[in-house]
């Protein structure tokens, strides 16, 4: 805990820290990328279902008929595309395009939403399959 | 420039690994598109070509050396002390390395 000199107040509750539309974009990117972390042993899963047999390919494909597993699926696709485009915009600063304070600011914005925008489509898509 | 003790070799696997994983999505979804169906046999039969599970087992291992570096960066933002990061990084790798096992031993039995 840092010391606090000039008795200003300091935020740590979560809740009280509104985060720049950047600063969301980089915590979505964190989270999503855990989250793809730690489903990967499910995906390895799938891939080995997927090609054992043709019985256990179907299996694997029923998995998905689920509501709750269609879900789950919207909610990956839509991390997977959030990371992704927010990773590209990442190699897009190295490379010196977009730095300036409203280009990144704008792109951010641009981001976190056309990412609900594709949950909204994927929602619609996989549930109306 | 160092190459050890800044970060430079993680930055540089993070991009290189993410490029590589970009490209390779690409390839998958094309293929998959390509299917006369998205059946057994015409999955079977393509994960079955060489050149598709060398590219296969190298994406993953790129997935790992990403996923390796972000969840590394997490770790040491989270935790602190040397006997919880040791804990956790050492936890994290057997898992990772218990992986990489497993999909070779998937796609070498294709």
């Amino acid at each position: 805990m840092p010391h606090n000199k000039t008795h200003r107040p300091v935020y740590l509750n979560l809740l009280k820290i509104k985060l720049p539309v950047t600063g969301i974009l980089s915590i979505l990117h964190r989270l999503t990328g855990v989250f793809m972390v730690i489903s990967l042993p499910f995906l390895i899963y799938l891939l080995d279902l997927s090609l054992s047999s043709r019985n256990d390919f179907y299996t694997a494909i029923d998995l998905f008929m689920h509501p709750v597993m269609k879900l789950l699926l919207c909610f990956y696709i839509w991390f997977l595309l959030h990371h992704l485009l927010a990773g590209i915009r990442y190699l897009l600063l190295d490379l010196d395009i977009g730095v300036d304070k409203y280009s990144a600011r704008r792109s951010a914005y641009v981001i976190n939403y056309l990412g609900l925008l594709l949950f909204a489509g994927i929602l619609y898509g996989v549930f109306s399959l | 420039m160092n190459w050890r003790g800044d970060g430079m070799r993680s930055w540089l696997i993070q991009r290189v690994s993410a490029i590589f994983i970009i490209l390779y999505l690409i390839y998958l979804v094309f293929s998959v598109a390509g299917f006369t169906q998205l059946d057994y046999q015409n999955w079977h039969a393509w994960v079955s070509i060489t050149a598709n599970k060398v590219l296969i087992v190298l994406f993953f291992l790129s997935l790992l050396l990403h996923a390796w570096v972000g969840i590394r960066d997490v770790v040491l933002d989270y935790l602190h002390g040397f006997t919880m990061r040791f804990i956790a990084l050492t936890a994290i790798i057997g898992l990772m390395l218990a992986m990489a096992i497993w999909l070779l031993l998937i796609i070498i039995k294709v």
